[in-house]
């Protein structure tokens, strides 16, 4: 054993010490045995929990629901829904956002849900329904779209309009 | 100077001959961590497919050390548990050879997750794997700039993985480590695809058949979500592999046995499809080996009974049968009870005999069916002894196999008298009569082979090559045709392979199509086989070898293009999830069949201009699908990776 001498390190090795270092330090930070350090709280939260919110304004294009033949060949019909928009002025704890769209006559019960993590506008994405076009009876169906805040600790109403759901061929 | 320097080199010596086993060299070492790098990257936590919670539970339960299920870990319902089968008052699960070869890396999880945060230790994996990628290609291209540029990314993902991390709660383990073996698996397919080729048509060929058989075959669609198909399709690259290599007189019985002992893991994982894959190895490789003498023939017979050592042992100790599998047991339906520490029991009190006329009805998310030869389970009593029930099984080898034909037979006359739902297959899907749509909230997203693999389809153009060879040929040459079989081992693999297709899909083909099989997958298997195929085109091969830049050049940019343009594309269309899944299924054949036009001309006029960059593009469109389904279509799970949920939800497309 000789004395310590430093090796002779280009760019590549450093980046590599670089990078197993740094993995090292945070594997061994982000253990419980090391205490008071929690790496996985730094992201937003992803399920819901206690929590509040306050929205100033929510916006969803009703005009724009409607239902139409699926293309590229899907064969079925789909009503096609809008994106909530929804202006969120005070967050806290994890509550969530649940936009939800009802047409009873199709028995369509659909809903997305958004936990909410800051504030600002945020949108809300509910996928198109597929329906059989042999149950499409009517011109125009009626529906409600609700969007609510929500967690274990409230739940609330903060959207509230009934639609008509048009038809188109 | 001591014995300790032979000992080094004996280290070495074994080091470098494991390595080669493994990768062969060191491009297989890059494209496997290629392979697992980028697949892994749309890994997610979470049951895609309902009856994976019987095999994550069956790896729970496993490595509790014991074979039955007395803990459930995760669970669909408090009532029934999809994919469970019973024998007598025990619970049986399914895929065992996935569930035991998983307990090394359920081993790992557990250590690491015991002292370390799960989340931050998979993004650590996943960074150093990928700068161990950089200096691999780096290495390779002689490029250090390479190196260095990845290895900054890798760093780079890392902090923001931690950046943006939430828990990962350690309960996941045993689906963790089932989809880690399902991700080797599909890096032992493109492996084993590289190999083969290289040895028939050099590293060119290899390389290109390699990255393609993993990202533009479904194989990219399966390698996270954990179910038997990737694990069979890296077996029967291997069969292939090792049949192809130990052709040459040289190559070691050993070579040859390797591929029957690959056999033998098949059996065990599904047994149904390890025969058939052996109905065809056995005549072709007894045909077409170098050498028949009875010291090879030991050795092969030997290293085969030892490789089903675990099959036979699995299911004596389920089903009290040396050949009866665990899927041939009845279904478990609602016969147990889970208590609530998760132990599940059966209630003894009323035994319900199990009824052996009815088939098991899957739950509406049960995707998989039975396998094929699920029907014929028998109730059993008390468990024979081992003689008394290997000549049972001995006595009924023949129905087993006259059953497996009749499945094969059936196909077959589904070949040749039923065009339309062969088409439905292989073709165009749309929405398919027969299918049940309305599990998956009626949308059509059931692809055929072609739209969920359009590079496949440059097999069409095999007929008018061999169209070509019988015009041309005269009597010499057509007498020439045994004497090449006998001595080509790239004809004998031919053979090899075309049979383990035509069969493995003569026996799917009476269940398709079929609910939840997205990208067809029961022909997943055979799907690398095909591609080999594809690559044995001459005018395909010979473009790959000679244009191999364009290739790599075409995929890459058709993959990249074919990402962003679909997702502008779909910005403006606001597509439907079936609506999306149909608009690739057609963009797909679109390429496929542009494909097919290229290769045929070049045929043709007997020049491969524009093939290799075709040939690109073709695999560029099947990634493509693979990518934005992986991170974006299918909304199931948590990601693995922070960064990539981050991405997911930046997309505007669902």
């Amino acid at each position: 054993m000789g004395p310590f001498r430093p090796p002779d390190l280009g760019p590549i090795e450093t980046s590599q010490l670089l990078l197993v270092g740094i993995v090292l330090v945070t594997l061994v930070l982000s253990s419980p045995l090391v205490h008071g350090v929690t790496l996985t709280e730094a992201g937003p939260p992803t399920t819901v929990g206690d929590g509040n919110a306050t929205v100033s304004n929510v916006d969803v294009d009703t005009d724009s629901v409607h239902v139409s033949p699926g293309r590229f060949g899907t064969a079925v019909s789909y009503v096609r829904m809008p994106d909530a928009t929804v202006d969120v002025t005070q967050v806290d704890g994890a509550p969530r956002l649940v936009y939800r769209f009802e047409i009873p006559a199709l028995e369509i019960d659909h809903d997305a849900t958004k936990v909410l993590s800051s504030r600002g506008a945020t949108t809300v994405r509910l996928g198109d329904v597929a329906v059989l076009p042999e149950r499409l009876a009517v011109d125009r169906y009626d529906a409600r779209v609700t969007v609510r805040v929500q967690s274990y600790t409230v739940d609330r109403v903060v959207y509230n309009e009934s639609v008509t759901v048009e038809v188109r061929e | 100077m001591t014995d300790e320097q032979p000992l080094r080199k004996r280290v070495r010596d074994v080091r470098t001959r494991l390595f080669g086993a493994l990768f062969g060299d060191r491009i297989g070492l890059t494209l496997f961590l290629g392979v697992v790098v980028v697949l892994s990257l749309y890994w997610r936590v979470g049951f895609y497919i309902a009856d994976t919670y019987a095999i994550a539970n069956t790896v729970i339960n496993v490595a509790d050390g014991h074979l039955d299920i007395q803990r459930i870990e995760y669970s669909l319902t408090l009532g029934s548990q999809p994919g469970l089968y019973r024998s007598g008052s025990q619970v049986i699960g399914r895929n065992y050879a996935a569930a035991v070869l998983s307990i090394p890396f359920y081993w790992l999880l557990e250590g690491v997750s015991a002292l370390v945060e799960l989340r931050i230790a998979l993004a650590a994996g996943w960074s150093l794997l990928a700068a161990a990628l950089a200096s691999q290609l780096g290495g390779l291209l002689d490029r250090p700039r390479v190196t260095l540029v990845g290895t900054l990314l890798a760093l780079g993902a890392f902090l923001a993985n931690v950046a943006l991390a939430t828990p990962l709660a350690s309960r996941w383990t045993g689906l963790l480590a089932l989809q880690l073996l399902t991700l080797v698996a599909a890096g032992v397919v493109a492996v084993a695809l590289y190999r083969l080729l290289s040895t028939l048509h050099g590293r060119r060929v290899g390389v290109a058949t390699g990255i393609l058989s993993a990202l533009a075959l479904p194989i990219a669609f399966w390698a996270t979500v954990p179910k038997r198909h990737v694990f069979s399709a890296a077996l029967i690259a291997v069969v292939l592999l090792a049949f192809a290599r130990s052709r040459r007189p040289e190559s070691s019985a050993l070579l040859r046995a390797s591929a029957y002992a690959a056999v033998g893991v098949l059996a065990w994982l599904h047994a149904a499809e390890a025969l058939v894959v052996f109905v065809v190895l056995v005549p072709v490789d007894l045909a077409t080996a170098p050498r028949n003498d009875r010291r090879t023939l030991i050795v092969v017979a030997t290293v085969f009974a030892l490789s089903v050592v675990p099959f036979v042992l699995t299911n004596l100790a389920v089903t009290g049968s040396p050949f009866e599998t665990p899927r041939m047991l009845p279904s478990l339906g609602d016969a147990a009870q889970l208590g609530p520490d998760g132990r599940i029991s059966i209630e003894t009190a009323t035994p319900t005999p199990p009824d052996p006329t009815t088939t098991p009805t899957p739950s509406p998310t049960d995707a998989t069916p039975p396998g094929p030869d699920s029907s014929d389970g028998g109730p059993l009593g008390a468990l024979p002894g081992v003689v008394q029930a290997l000549v049972g099984t001995l006595a009924a080898a023949p129905a087993r196999l006259s059953r497996l034909w009749e499945f094969v037979g059936e196909g077959a006359s589904i070949v040749l008298g039923d065009p339309e739902r062969l088409g439905h297959v292989f073709f165009r899907s749309g929405r398919v009569p027969g299918i049940d749509y309305s599990i998956n909230q009626q949308e059509a997203i059931e692809l055929t082979v072609l739209e969920s693999a359009p590079i496949l389809g440059v097999l069409v153009a095999a007929p008018l090559l061999w169209g070509r060879r019988v015009l041309a040929a005269t009597r010499e040459s057509l007498r020439a045709v045994p004497t090449a079989i006998r001595t080509n081992p790239r004809y004998q693999t031919d053979l090899l392979a075309g049979g383990i297709v035509v069969m493995f899909t003569l026996l799917y083909l009476p269940r398709l199509p079929l609910y939840s099989q997205i990208t067809m997958r029961y022909l997943v298997p055979a799907m690398p086989v095909a591609l080999y195929g594809v690559a044995r085109i001459p005018a395909v091969r010979q473009s790959l070898d000679e244009h191999f830049q364009e290739f790599l050049r075409a995929y890459a940019v058709a993959s990249v293009t074919g990402v962003v343009g679909v997702v502008a594309a779909f910005s403006w269309i606001e597509p439907a999830l079936g609506e999306a899944m149909q608009f690739h299924a057609l963009l797909n054949l679109a390429v496929a069949g542009l494909t097919i036009a290229v290769v045929v001309v070049a045929i043709v006029r007997d020049h491969e201009k524009g093939v290799a960059t075709a040939v690109g593009t073709a695999g560029g469109a099947g990634t493509t699908l693979f990518v934005l389904s992986g991170i974006e279509y299918f909304t199931y799970g948590q990601f693995a990776y922070p960064i990539v949920r981050w991405l997911s939800e930046l997309l505007p497309v669902f």
